[in-house]
């Protein structure tokens, strides 16, 4: 975002000293996140987002694998959940993209046997296969240094 | 709660006394022994009531002479040889009126007869209920009225100490004499005493209010805060901070998600949970609110309807229509002057117009003086000839009284210039309202000329569907909510355009709000909303729940939230830390189905025990508190068989997991079985941290459900728990408990690195230290000054830093660091790196 369209933004959301208006508080979480709700249209970078990492197992076969995952990275306190039901795996990630979800991991036979996961970024699509410690460390990382 | 001496306000009954322990029963004995010492020694001596309570037991008296300690250890002689002499407590059975003759003689609770009366025990002969036997109990010549249970024998009577003396109104009543309350303590033996006094001595040095100062953890600021509203002090915020940071990764690894909740609700949110009128005095009392509108929302477009919900939402109800007789600086803050198409008409009322504007609108007869029926109809009829002569569409129509309520739109009245339609304006249409009705009115009564209305009207312009809803809504309560109609009643004066129109002759429209209309009335007087600070987090998180559509696959729901409440306790319970008005609760509720509920119990028990172990807490108890049948329907919910079933799982539960409990019954809440946490502190002090309670009947009554596999809904079960209590009284705990000295992870000040003097080279060599502490968010600060090095080290001492990093020339050298702890003197000089690790890894495990 430009620094006119922030300044712009934030005055419209009164988020500047010359426009608050009698009592209301500068920077109240209140405040603060309506603006990035508008700011980021609802798709927050990894750290702010509600539903950080959800695990899609194509079959029952992958449940524990998905479960490890799941396991390591709440561990490391990320929102992780792992989502299997009787719907198609493709149904299944549209519901994670409607929920919002930013990382996708979706674990096949495959990707189980190569102690892999295909990663999708929510609003940027797939990002192949990749080996689960890379993915695990990177989303430790976006997390902690805080990514856009 | 720290115990402290608390007197039974009414009569033991039978079965209590037969449940005191043998301890109790010792004490009371003591009570009996120093009445008998006192009796002695002063025979005008006249008791009241002796019993045993917590920590030990007293005796009222009324004595002439003002006993003070400097008396302590005469009687305490006395008491000596009564022990010593080992006289049985016997036990005599006697007729009221043979209790009542020798009471007269002054024969009771004495040595002998005496001139005047025993009168306190002619009082308390009066509380004892018919039939009920009635006993003395004699020791060598001490005679006293006294239902038991004693000891055997006076020298039963281990080792006693007297401790204080206060004063107490015979009976608990103000009304009633006030007596001298002699306190003291009595146990087994001499050893268990000294324990007990030494844990006294200890807690006395360990009194968390005395530490936190010196510590500056915590504030109380009785003038300007309040009292009982603790203010933490940046050092107390770290230790809040900390145990927020336990609980938030022990929640996160069990499966709760966090809520946040505001620290007011309205009233009917207390009315539907019952804590009003239950539990209104723990409450602080109601805010009234008169909303005065709607705030400017110039701005904020409507798209982001999210981010700035307050635009619609600030309607209230009641708000504008309350004053039917409003005051006059009203308009100006209701609405903007710059909203596009408005035009103000400067009047002593500001008032709107809008094309195709809905307004509400309300005048009143002129002195509030009452309409009669016939002039009712009058007002109503011609309200309805205006609406089929179009000058405006009628939406809802409300003829109280002393006052009318409008909803309507004007109509076209013509095509202006330019093709724009003029509309009705406003006031012509209510100036041709009144002085038609007016007319109709004196007609039909024979006057002429009479003032029927006040000249002022009060309308409201309506900027949206949901505030014509909210008005409308308003209009129709009207009659009930204002008590001018009886709930099972109609109201013939109230007219809307879905009601069949009102047949005069007949009158049998049924002009009553639909029943959910009028239940979701807020309060009596409609123009006051009414806000309570929150007591308890509960109903929020019921809200939480209700505000999505629920089904089995989100259960179990585990809502958690470091919540605010805020309770009025009377101002001379408030104690430090222990006993406050503002608190933070560890708090959380979890939703579940009857299935879950085992599972998530035993959780919640092993998060308990994950803390005691974190806190080394060795010695703890569970009580739980079960229903007794007799109370159904009354005590307790009737609920018989989730009563029972909770109530097997729960002893399932704490009898699997091993943990130590006792099991007390008729002692539960009203909604279910509760389980209160006690913990003694290291030095043998016990508190109750925590409270948790099974709710099987107030998620019902906030209809809260859940769809369940079968397509029904069904009301979930909740628990409540709150492991870590309140931030208030754990930490007052903690104080104690520690002494002060907390483990690394809690102390506020973790670590200072200090070197040996000013040398500009151990402070280069100390820095990256410090540096890479912080980075890694320890608490660590450092004293590089030219100060003597003793001085540095005691300063650090006294502060109670927990980890002091000594760095000389050999450290230096050996790139080392030699550590000294608060709580362990000098450890010895080790390699730098290990010390760093060491220091994280203690706080990553919470180290005790
Ligand atoms: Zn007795
Ligand atoms: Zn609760």
């Amino acid at each position: 975002m430009s620094p006119t369209i922030l300044a712009l933004s934030a005055c419209r959301f009164r988020l500047c000293y010359s426009c608050i208006d009698g009592f209301a508080p500068l920077g109240t979480h209140e405040r603060f996140i309506g603006f990035l709700i508008e700011h980021y249209a609802g798709n927050f970078p990894l750290w702010l987002a509600p539903d950080q990492v959800r695990v899609l197992p194509v079959t029952e076969a992958q449940m524990d694998y998905a479960r490890g995952i799941v396991n390591e990275l709440r561990g490391q306190q990320v929102r992780a959940e792992r989502e299997f039901s009787n719907d198609k795996l493709m149904g299944r990630i549209q519901r994670a993209e409607e929920a919002r979800v930013h990382h996708i991991l979706v674990v096949g036979q495959k990707e189980q046997d190569a102690n892999a996961v295909a990663v999708r970024i929510h609003g940027k699509g797939q990002q192949g296969v990749k080996p689960r410690a890379e993915v695990v460390f990177e989303i430790l990382t976006a997390v902690r240094e805080r990514r856009a | 709660m720290p115990s402290e001496n608390q007197e039974p306000k009414d009569r033991k009954t039978l079965d209590d006394r037969a449940k005191m322990t043998d301890l109790e029963r010792l004490r009371h004995s003591a009570a009996h022994v120093m009445a008998n010492a006192i009796v002695k020694l002063w025979p005008d001596a006249q008791f009241a009531s002796g019993p045993a309570v917590e920590n030990g037991f007293y005796y009222d008296v009324e004595l002439a002479h003002r006993i003070t300690p400097e008396d302590f250890p005469a009687i305490e002689a006395e008491m000596k040889a009564i022990v010593k002499a080992n006289q049985p407590f016997e036990r005599l059975i006697v007729t009221r009126e043979q209790a009542l003759a020798d009471a007269q003689r002054g024969r009771l609770a004495a040595l002998g007869d005496r001139s005047a009366p025993s009168k306190f025990k002619i009082g308390n002969l009066e509380d004892i209920p018919e039939g009920e036997p009635i006993s003395y109990f004699k020791n060598g010549d001490f005679v006293d009225l006294c239902a038991g249970p004693h000891v055997m024998r006076t020298g039963n009577i281990g080792a006693f100490k007297l401790t204080t003396v206060a004063s107490a109104y015979y009976k608990g009543d103000e009304k009633n004499p006030q007596l001298q309350r002699i306190y003291g303590t009595a146990f087994k033996n001499r050893t268990q005493l000294d324990e007990y006094f030494k844990m006294l001595e200890e807690a006395k040095k360990r009194d968390h209010r005395k530490i936190g100062a010196e510590m500056g953890l915590f504030f109380i600021d009785p003038e300007y805060t309040g009292p009982g509203m603790p203010l933490w002090l940046p050092k107390g915020t770290m230790i809040v901070e900390e145990l927020e940071k336990l609980a938030k990764e022990t929640e996160f690894a069990a499966g709760y998600v966090r809520v946040r909740t505001p620290h007011l609700a309205k009233e009917k949110m207390y009315k539907t949970s019952g804590h009003l009128p239950y539990y209104a005095e723990s409450m602080f009392p109601a805010m009234e609110l008169r909303e005065r509108g709607e705030k400017r929302s110039a701005g904020v477009p409507p798209a982001v309807s999210g981010v700035a919900p307050e635009t619609s939402s600030h309607f209230s109800a009641a708000a504008e229509v309350s004053g039917v007789t409003p005051d006059a600086t009203r308009g100006t803050r209701v609405f903007p002057e710059t909203e596009s198409g408005a035009k103000y008409s400067k009047r002593n009322l500001p008032h709107f117009e809008r094309p195709w504007a809905k307004y509400m609108v309300t005048f009143s007869t002129i002195q509030r003086q009452p309409l009669t029926p016939q002039a009712r109809d009058l007002v109503l009829k011609s309200l309805l000839f205006m609406h089929e002569q179009r000058r405006y569409e009628l939406y809802a129509a409300c003829v109280m009284p002393d006052h009318v309520h409008l909803l309507f739109e004007p109509q076209i009245k013509e095509q202006g210039t330019e093709g724009k339609p003029v509309f009705w304006p406003l006031p012509e249409i209510l100036h041709s309202l009144k002085s038609f009705t007016a007319h109709e009115i004196n007609n039909a009564q024979q006057t002429k000329g009479n003032p029927v209305w006040e000249k002022e009207s009060f309308d409201r312009i309506l900027r949206s569907d949901a505030d014509m809803e909210v008005k409308f809504h308003y209009i129709c309560r009207n009659p009930w909510d204002s008590g001018v109609a009886k709930q099972d009643e109609n109201y013939p004066w109230l007219w809307t355009p879905d009601a069949p129109r009102r047949d005069a002759e007949e009158g049998t429209r049924d002009a009553r709000a639909p029943q959910s209309i009028r239940e979701s009335a807020t309060s009596e007087d409609s123009g006051v909303e009414r806000y309570y600070l929150k007591a308890m987090n509960c109903p929020h998180h019921h809200r939480i729940f209700a505000a999505e559509p629920r089904s089995y696959r989100d259960l179990p729901l585990r809502l958690a939230e470091y919540g605010t409440c805020y309770r009025y306790e009377q101002s001379g319970e408030l104690f430090g830390l222990m006993r406050v008005r503002s608190l933070n609760m560890n708090d959380a509720h979890i939703y579940c189905t009857e299935e879950q509920f085992a599972d998530e119990f035993r959780a919640v028990n092993d998060m308990y025990l994950k803390y005691f172990k974190i806190f080394g807490l060795e010695k703890y108890q569970m009580r739980f508190s079960t229903h007794a049948a007799e109370g159904l329907g009354k005590k307790y919910v009737n609920e018989p068989e989730l009563w029972k079933k909770t109530e097997d799982m729960v002893r399932k539960v704490l009898i699997e997991s091993g943990i130590n409990y006792v099991e007390v019954a008729n002692e539960a809440a009203f909604y279910g079985p509760k389980i209160d946490v006690q913990v003694w502190s290291a030095i043998g002090r016990e508190f109750t941290i925590a409270t948790n309670q099974v709710d099987f009947a107030v998620p019902a009554k906030f209809g809260l459900t859940y769809r369940d596999k079968d397509n029904s809904n069904k009301t979930p079960l909740c628990i409540h728990r709150a492991p870590l209590g309140t931030h208030e009284r754990f930490i007052g705990f903690l104080i104690e408990h520690y002494a002060g000295n907390f483990p690394l992870w809690l102390a506020p000040d973790q670590v200072r690195v200090i070197t040996l003097n000013d040398d500009e080279a151990l402070i280069n060599y100390a820095k990256p230290i410090v540096a890479e502490l912080r980075a890694n968010m320890v608490r660590v600060d450092s004293d590089f000054s030219a100060t003597p090095f003793k001085a540095k080290i005691s300063n650090a001492e006294q502060l109670r830093v927990h980890t002091m990093l000594v760095i000389g020339g050999r450290d230096m050298e050996a790139g080392a660091v030699s550590v000294r702890l608060h709580h362990g003197g000098p450890q010895g000089a080790k390699p730098k790196a290990e010390v760093v690790a060491d220091i994280l890894a203690s706080i990553k495990e919470r180290r005790a």
